[in-house]
């Protein structure tokens, strides 16, 4: 069955091969400078996120993206949707901004969830208000469905594997033409 | 030389990239043709603070104020606009306190409405005029002596510092794909005066 592939590895050589491997790597920092420079662009630390619970439906499905960003001097205004992380949480949350109060030290911020009936503070891990530094960023784009890829690839985690390795195997076998 | 896999893998990756681009095309073009809205207005009646709790274990006693107040807006342009989802309306006052001029905005009440409703915005009021057909009338908003929906509270808990508050109702537009806007979709006549608080 691999036959033809092991032949084909074989007349490559260790020099075929590690130049391979290279453009696998290549491959794999473009697209890593390329997340971190949104990052840096946005001032978000994940401008893209997938979102994860139906807590803001009918808006947001669980599987659709968001984009985010996260201007630095611009404070959150009411009725903006944000994503957030609670310290101690491990998945950042998707709601809308309810309550702003601005002194001029500290933003204190109430988020809820379109689809829930009360606030998020019990969600909160034991903090009262939300602050500017729980704050990922706000919502400015949204594209439907395309990430329920990834949703599927955490709850199957074989299917995560199983892609990752064909991907790298096709790297390492394929001739450049 | 070609194979039927990469055929199907050279297909699909151009079905992809087209899809996408139209998907641009039609955030961008829906983003700039959106339509404006009249301002419509909001009225808002009985407007009392009284010492009250939160609906929260715990909580300790504070003033509170609530309202009740009507609403009369028409957001049919938005609706009927291609790449709308949902509408996001959404009441809030906006405040300074006077010493310290920290300001605050909260929300007192919100709802939504999805392209897929066909009814009025309507909460108490019964005397509203029919429209011709059910599709037309689905983005009229008519709110009548409706109360607040969230308990509006100051963090100092008190509102003796405050002489008036903004109320705006804004909505928030969600499209099917793209970018996601707001603005604001009714406003009440001047600024409302907070009165003093009912001693029991």
């Amino acid at each position: 069955m691999f036959s033809n592939e092991i032949a084909r590895l074989k007349t490559l050589g260790v020099q075929g091969l590690l130049f391979q491997a290279l453009n696998l790597l290549t491959v794999i920092s473009s697209g890593l400078m390329m997340w971190k420079g949104l990052c840096l662009f946005t001032n978000s630390e994940s401008p893209i996120v997938v979102v994860l619970s139906g807590s803001m439906e009918p808006a947001f499905y669980r599987g659709d993206i968001l984009f985010l960003t996260n201007p630095a001097d611009v404070p959150y205004e009411i009725g903006d949707i944000t994503v957030y992380k609670i310290p101690g949480a491990d998945i950042p949350i998707v709601h809308r901004v309810i309550e702003s109060h601005i002194s001029n030290t500290t933003q204190l911020l109430l988020t809820k969830g379109d689809n829930n009936p009360g606030d998020d503070i019990t969600l909160y891990n034991g903090i009262e208000w939300i602050e500017r530094k729980h704050i990922i960023g706000k919502v400015r784009g949204f594209l439907p469905y395309v990430g329920y890829v990834t949703i599927a690839m955490n709850d199957f985690p074989q299917l995560k594997y199983a892609l990752l390795g064909c991907v790298g195997l096709v790297m390492l076998i394929q001739q450049e033409t | 030389m070609y194979s039927t896999l990469q055929r199907l893998n050279h297909i699909s990756s151009l079905a992809t990239t087209y899809v996408m681009i139209l998907l641009g095309f039609i955030s961008i073009a829906s983003f700039l043709s959106l339509p404006s809205v009249d301002v419509g207005n909001v009225e808002v009646k009985d407007l009392i603070i009284q010492k009250g709790r939160l609906r929260r274990w715990g909580a300790r006693q504070e003033e509170l104020a609530s309202l009740k107040f009507d609403i009369r807006t028409d957001l049919n342009p938005l609706l009927n606009s291609y790449n709308t989802k949902q509408l996001f309306v959404y009441l809030t006052a906006s405040y300074e306190e006077q010493s310290t001029g920290n300001s605050h905005e909260v929300v007192l009440w919100d709802r939504i409405i999805e392209r897929a409703d066909l009814k009025d915005i309507r909460a108490v009021g019964n005397k509203v005029p029919k429209t011709k057909s059910g599709r037309k009338g689905r983005g009229n908003v008519r709110v009548e002596e409706v109360k607040n929906k969230y308990q509006w509270r100051n963090p100092s808990g008190t509102f003796k510092d405050i002489e008036y508050a903004n109320m705006t109702l804004h909505y928030s537009l969600m499209p099917y794909v793209g970018v996601l806007s707001s603005g604001v979709a009714a406003t009440a006549n001047g600024p409302v005066t907070i009165p003093p608080l009912i001693k029991r």
